[in-house]
């Protein structure tokens, strides 16, 4: 019986040797490359990345490409933090920050695309002049450029035409006063002037980001972010207090502040509200739903201030870039790169805007002729940006600031005055800034 | 068999699956939190812990939100005793005396409890709607109390109850069934002597079934307070930025923005020691205050 008992067991154990080692010396020939973006499923982008990767592991079979994507944001920031705190840093990978970026730069977490693009000319200049900029963190100590710009979220007010004629507005606002107007006109008419939902507090953290980009430009958002501003500084409480008094001009409907974005999104597309503040990605969304007022949307972009003229051309586009991970061996980081350019061709980036119509800063990349008039008019549109600017925290160390900021501006518009919310903001960085 | 049961080794090797998962999941866990909050790590492995002592500690009871989260969870935890363990328990009785319609009840205030937390905050969401198309606000409105309609879930007046009132709806179903568990204890020999002795109604209540049901209730009180302190989902779905003015924050919801959005995991792993010790103290001491009242057994 024993002896039965000891052969069984070491048969067994010969079986889950042999599958072990079968499996290591499988992928063992290949390298391995881990992909991890936020699009994941049905979505259209999701399906192109699919396609693209497929086809790539086709072309190099001794590359396999393992894709990780999640869709939904903290699930997906879940498992990218822990994934860091182990080593384990995905080859390719999304991560919404800027300066955020910079003590992983420092740490090797990161790696340093400068001699890769300078090493490949042709690559370097498919992205759009100064796209590469938004990576280089030598501002922050970290030199180099340690992400790839890959789509562009351009700011814009989309509104309803119809309810604009409705209001008797003839003419996109252009500037601020014209949007008061627009306000005070379409309140009158009896049509709520912007879907908010203030719950999901970045939704009045894009608003006020346009107002801050439109009084104090590109160079004070990034003074305001490397310290040599503060948010108690005159000109950012009134930034502050402009968007808390778009309330009072009655901008918002009555009880924004507890609603959602859902919510905010089906006012819009159910005709209930004039306006929102958003940016190019919910074109697609805003296309694949099945609202009947898809043909009355359009945008404009984000009114100036007459007397800020200067600032006029300034417009908020976030960028959403791919970083590389700086821990990979040298045979991985090879792949990995391949895998970049080949997913960075004209063809490549053509295909995805074609298929889920998200704007690229890339060269010579058209709207398909068979595109929605509004996202043809959004590719234009960005084409005749001279001066951009990200959010006001992409420029910050402060990882607190994000939610810090945005929980302040919803209690400014609840209750707070605009003084004791930039004070609180100011002492939070304090704080926490590194 | 017999010789099986006895055999010790027999008795080891079957409890030592539950033992690694409670070590690797529970206890490992625990003592490597306690480690991490004498630390300061922004959470990337090429960046070694850097030993701070107690620095986490102290700012964290400097920190005027964590003060508050701290307020926020006491009352959460007071409040949700009061609500939950009576209504539990009283909806037990009413099930246990009325025989009719019993699977009925029993299921209808069971379902919540099996409900995830995402639909029952899309539920609640529509019950709090802020206008007048939030099914409170518009109740409300129909019967002419239309001056207590509220934004319930962003007035810092009513955030932290509204939140309580969606904590109490979904776990008052689980603690009915801890109670007519406990009724099937209750020999009917002493409610039919009760019945002799002239107890009725509150009476019967108050001196056969709660001395009867005593240790339930001391389990269930234990089961609010240790999952109260540690709510987290509730409060993240219905108020993810932890309400207007810090109302509805929490020390769990804390702890997951400062580890996981902040990257602070020693000040967040600081917060998870302050939660399981106030846990444990806070069991503690509402078992040592509930002993003082023995349970009656037959």
């Amino acid at each position: 019986m024993k002896k039965r008992k000891l052969v069984m067991s070491a048969g067994l154990a010969a079986v889950a040797s042999l599958s072990l080692a079968a499996s290591v010396f499988a992928s063992g020939d290949k390298v391995k490359v881990t992909f991890m973006s936020r699009d994941s499923g049905d979505t259209p982008m999701a399906k192109v990345y699919e396609d693209q990767i497929a086809r790539f592991m086709e072309e190099n079979p001794d590359i396999e490409v393992q894709n990780d994507s999640i869709y939904e944001e903290s699930a997906y920031n879940n498992k990218l933090k822990v994934a860091l705190s182990t080593g384990e840093t995905p080859s390719i990978f999304y991560y919404p920050a800027i300066a955020g970026l910079t003590e992983w730069a420092q740490n090797g977490v990161l790696l340093d695309l400068t001699e890769a693009l300078n090493e490949d000319e042709e690559w370097k200049n498919t992205f759009l002049d100064g796209a590469l900029d938004t990576y280089d963190l030598s501002a922050y100590g970290a030199d180099g450029i340690y992400a790839l710009p890959n789509e562009l979220n351009v700011d814009a007010i989309f509104y309803n035409k119809a309810l604009f004629e409705q209001a008797g507005i003839t003419e996109i606002p252009e500037t601020m006063d014209d949007l008061y107007d627009a306000i005070d006109k379409l309140n009158a008419a009896g049509i709520t002037p912007f879907g908010v939902g203030g719950k999901n507090t970045w939704v009045m953290g894009h608003i006020f980001n346009n107002i801050l980009a439109k009084r104090i430009g590109r160079e004070g958002i990034i003074q305001l972010g490397t310290g040599e501003k503060k948010w108690t500084d005159e000109d950012v409480v009134e930034c502050l207090q402009i968007t808390k008094d778009l309330k009072e001009k009655g901008a918002f409907a009555e009880g924004f502040e507890g609603m959602d974005y859902n919510t905010q999104m089906n006012q819009f597309l159910t005709g209930e509200v004039a306006m929102i503040s958003h940016s190019s990605p919910i074109i697609p969304e805003m296309l694949s739903s099945e609202s009947e007022i898809l043909d009355d949307i359009s945008f404009f972009p984000f009114p100036y201030f007459e007397d800020k003229e200067e600032f006029k051309d300034t417009r908020v586009i976030y960028t959403s870039g791919w970083m590389i991970s700086g821990t990979m061996s040298e045979e991985e980081t090879e792949a990995t790169l391949k895998l970049v350019k080949y997913m960075t061709t004209p063809e490549a980036i053509q295909e995805r805007m074609d298929a889920a119509m998200r704007v690229a800063p890339y060269k010579n990349i058209t709207a398909p002729a068979d595109a929605a008039q509004i996202f043809s008019d959004m590719v234009d549109y960005t084409a005749t940006i001279t001066e951009s600017v990200g959010e006001y925290f992409d420029y910050d160390t402060c990882s607190t600031l994000v939610d810090t900021s945005r929980n302040g501006i919803l209690n400014m518009m609840l209750s707070e005055t605009a003084e004791d919310t930039a004070a609180a903001i100011q002492a939070d960085i304090d704080a926490n800034r590194p | 068999m017999e010789k099986i049961r006895k055999n010790k080794r027999t008795i080891v090797l079957f409890l030592l699956p539950a033992v690694l998962i409670y070590l690797c999941f529970e206890v490992i866990p625990v003592i490597m939190s306690i480690y991490f909050s004498f630390h300061d790590w922004p959470g990337i492995q090429a960046i070694p812990l850097e030993f701070v002592g107690l620095d986490n500690y102290k700012s964290l009871f400097q920190n005027k939100v964590f003060l508050q989260s701290l307020k926020n969870v006491f009352i959460y935890v007071i409040v949700s005793v009061i609500l939950q363990v009576p209504l539990g328990f009283g909806l037990g009785l009413l099930i246990h005396h009325f025989k009719k319609g019993q699977r009925f009840f029993k299921a209808a205030f069971f379902i919540p409890m099996i409900l995830s937390v995402t639909a029952v905050a899309l539920l609640w969401n529509f019950i709090y709607f802020p206008t007048e198309k939030g099914i409170l606000n518009s109740f409300l409105i129909k019967i002419g109390l239309e001056n207590l309609t509220q934004q319930w879930l962003v007035n810092p007046k009513t955030s932290l109850m509204c939140l309580i009132v969606v904590s109490t709806w979904t776990s008052v179903g689980y603690y009915m069934i801890i109670c007519l568990a406990g009724l099937t204890s209750v020999p009917d020999s002493v409610v039919e002597a009760g019945d002799l002795d002239g107890a009725t109604g509150w009476k019967k209540v108050w001196y056969i079934y709660i001395p009867m049901l005593w240790e339930p209730l001391k389990m269930s009180t234990i089961m609010v307070i240790t999952g109260v302190l540690k709510i987290f989902d509730t409060v993240y779905i219905l108020t993810p930025t932890g309400g207007t003015n810090n109302s509805t924050i929490v020390p769990a919801l804390l702890m997951y923005n400062e580890a996981y959005r902040y990257g602070h995991y020693g000040l967040g792993s600081a917060i998870a020691t302050v939660i399981f010790v106030l846990s444990v103290a806070v069991s503690v001491f509402s078992q040592k205050l509930m002993n003082r009242r023995e349970s009656v057994e037959y």
